[in-house]
């Protein structure tokens, strides 16, 4: 902990907690030596060929990791172990190198609905959260069809936040990745895309709890065990079992994702005869992926003295367009909450929520993008008690501009209209200039 | 009219091969103060007014392997096309963005295939780059005529067979600079320049 506040001392650079983690791994970038933009359109968004390097368990595809790994990993038992089986353990290897990955982030805001007379309105402009923390990443493999990920951050007020930590099994059935395993605390798979592989993070379909009480999202991290496969190439699927939201109860979460892709590089990044005659850029990959998913959710809330066990079933999809430059991509979910009101054990809620966005690529490191965010649900009302309906919406736009290929800055804000916050109209909100590294 | 015969012949061997029957070596070596870079520097002759030379038939090859081209630098005489082929399980591209060079981007392609593209204007020290893999880098240098040699990796190097008389010796890095040398080429034996390489 103290050589990494040494170390952030030395590179006199200042950052904050970003808003969600993001997921560019320099260790990987040291392991191939080859560039973030081998496996990334900006980082953290993934190109196809990191998407499939993502679902192969951190493997190059085809087989061919060992043939491009040009760190040599230190064996942990020879191959020959394996004919030795059970009389010796099962071989493997650890990274040459360490595999930890630092990721810093800087935040500079301007806020317009600053207001001078409330003394709890944060300033008009200010550096007020820069130098809060750092994020430490390991990541990598341990041997063949064996990787692990593990997320640290560090507060400058000394507390250190835990956040995906898991093991991924890979190829336990077939080959090809026809059926894998990730075990650990990690963000179950149920779209294809993520906040924390966007440019513009935040997305209200899978970060936007219900309500305070009800404070389930799907890209909380989750404890459990997801089964995970590549079938012919284009079709995924994924099923998990995880704990759920609140303190420990005996119902489980259970949830199921399928997704096919039409066209571009398949899924498992295996390429058997595209390629392009004219003029190319490794981010055209024209092709179209649908995803549908369930997730069936059992929480608990509640103060301690008198929880509440609250049901719940999303379902909903995805679809993701890439034309040229272009990335058009969207989620829907639909969503039933049978007890989502602390003490109103009879109301139920109905929630709609959607987004649609466009990323485009001008020049490999200008990416601006544009977000529209849609919640319909309800809520209840502080005066009378009741449920009252709202529908709430915002748009996002943003650029992202890489000044490296492992440092960014973004520019991004939001224009919102928040019925469930008494707003009529849209107002623009936070302007915030974000820094990142990776190394 | 057997002299006649022998003279006629010698008159045929002069015209034919008078430049390798009356050609030298010049040999050297490039020297650098951090002794790091002393490969892969392009030694060559500079451009000889009035004489063209047809380039080879036989195309050159620039390979991606591992995520890198091989050779990292490949001299070529103006006129000679370059196969990008691509040895690698993972989709390359090949583009140059340098003028001199028709400012090409031959596409993606995958394993086994090969695209070629032909460099006609001399003095072009073209970058080639894959788009895929920003990382991956090599240099085309595009030269007037065929004495031309890269630096081996003790910095030393070698331009055999090359007609005697008056030329300007260049070297051109990738990020080195170093001073042209006149160098006077003698019909038979060696001739000697060293390099040495500067910021």
């Amino acid at each position: 902990m103290r050589f990494l506040i040494l170390l952030l001392t030395a590179l006199e650079v200042s950052f904050v907690v970003p808003t969600t983690p993001s997921y560019a791994i320099p260790a990987f970038a040291r392991k191939y030596k080859t560039s973030c933009a081998t496996c990334h359109t900006g980082f953290p968004k993934l190109n196809a060929f990191g998407e499939a390097y993502r679902r192969n368990g951190y493997q190059f595809p085809g087989g061919t990791d060992r043939e491009f790994t040009k760190e040599e990993p230190v064996s942990m038992g020879s191959k020959g172990n394996k004919e030795a089986f059970p009389d010796a353990i099962w071989p493997g290897s650890i990274p040459g190198t360490s595999p930890i990955s630092l990721m810093m982030n800087g935040e500079i805001d301007y806020n317009p609905r600053f207001d001078a007379d409330n003394p709890a309105s944060v300033s008009r402009f200010t550096f007020g959260g820069l130098g809060s923390s750092i994020e430490a990443i390991a990541a990598g493999t341990l041997g063949e069809d064996l990787s692990f990920w593990g997320h640290a951050i560090l507060n400058s007020d000394g507390s250190l936040e835990l956040n995906r930590i898991f093991l991924i099994f890979s190829n336990i059935l077939g080959s090809d990745f026809l059926f894998n395993a990730r075990v650990g605390v990690f963000e179950p798979d149920l779209f294809s895309f993520s906040t924390h592989r966007a440019w513009f993070e935040g997305y209200w379909i899978t970060m936007r709890p219900f309500s305070e009480d009800m404070g389930f999202t799907f890209e909380e991290i989750q404890k459990g065990l997801e089964v995970r496969g590549i079938v012919r190439k284009r079709f995924a699927y994924a099923a998990g079992i995880v704990e759920g939201f609140g303190p420990p109860h005996s119902n489980k979460d259970y949830y199921g994702h399928i997704t096919y892709k039409f066209g571009g590089m398949p899924l498992d990044g295996v390429v058997e005869e595209k390629s392009s005659a004219g003029p190319s850029r490794p981010y055209f990959d024209n092709s179209m992926t649908v995803g549908l998913f369930a997730y069936r959710g059992s929480s608990v809330i509640g103060p301690d003295s008198a929880y509440q066990s609250n049901d719940f079933t999303e379902v909903g999809g995805d679809a993701n367009v890439y034309y040229g430059p272009c990335n058009l991509f969207g989620g829907v979910g639909i969503r039933h909450d049978d007890r989502p009101f602390v003490g109103s054990l009879g109301s139920s809620a109905n929630t709609a929520d959607w987004f649609g966005e466009l990323d485009v690529v001008v020049f490999p490191w200008l990416l601006p993008g544009i977000r529209y965010e849609s919640w319909k649900s309800h809520m209840r009302d502080p005066a009378t008690g009741r449920l009252v309906a709202f529908t709430d919406n915002q748009i996002v736009p943003g650029i992202e501009t890489l000044l490296r290929a492992n440092l960014k800055a973004t520019i991004r804000t939001v224009i919102s209209k928040l019925e469930s916050k008494g707003e009529t109209k849209h107002r623009l909100g936070q302007v915030a200039l974000i820094l990142s590294l990776g190394i | 009219m057997k002299s006649l015969g022998v003279f006629v012949f010698i008159f045929f061997l002069a015209q034919v091969n008078s430049a390798t029957l009356f050609a030298g070596t010049v040999r050297g070596k490039v020297k650098e103060p951090g002794a790091r870079k002393d490969a892969n520097a392009v030694i060559y002759v500079a451009d000889i007014p009035g004489k063209k030379f047809s380039p080879p038939s036989k195309h050159a090859i620039v390979d991606q392997k591992n995520l890198v081209f091989v050779p990292h630098i490949l001299p070529v005489l103006a006129g000679t096309t370059v196969d990008f082929h691509n040895s690698d399980d993972v989709l390359h591209n090949v583009f140059s963005p340098d003028a001199c060079a028709g400012s090409f981007d031959l596409g993606t392609w995958g394993k086994g295939e090969v695209r070629s593209h032909t460099f006609l204007k001399p003095d072009c020290f073209a970058v080639i780059l894959c788009n895929v893999h920003p990382e991956m880098e090599a240099y085309i240098v595009v030269l007037q005529n065929p004495y031309f040699v890269v630096s081996s990796a003790d910095g030393s190097y070698e331009i055999k067979d090359v007609p005697a008389g008056k030329y300007v010796l260049k070297i051109w890095h990738e990020d080195l600079k170093g001073t042209p040398v006149q160098v006077d080429v003698p019909k038979k034996g060696t001739v000697t320049a060293d390099f040495d390489l500067r910021k």
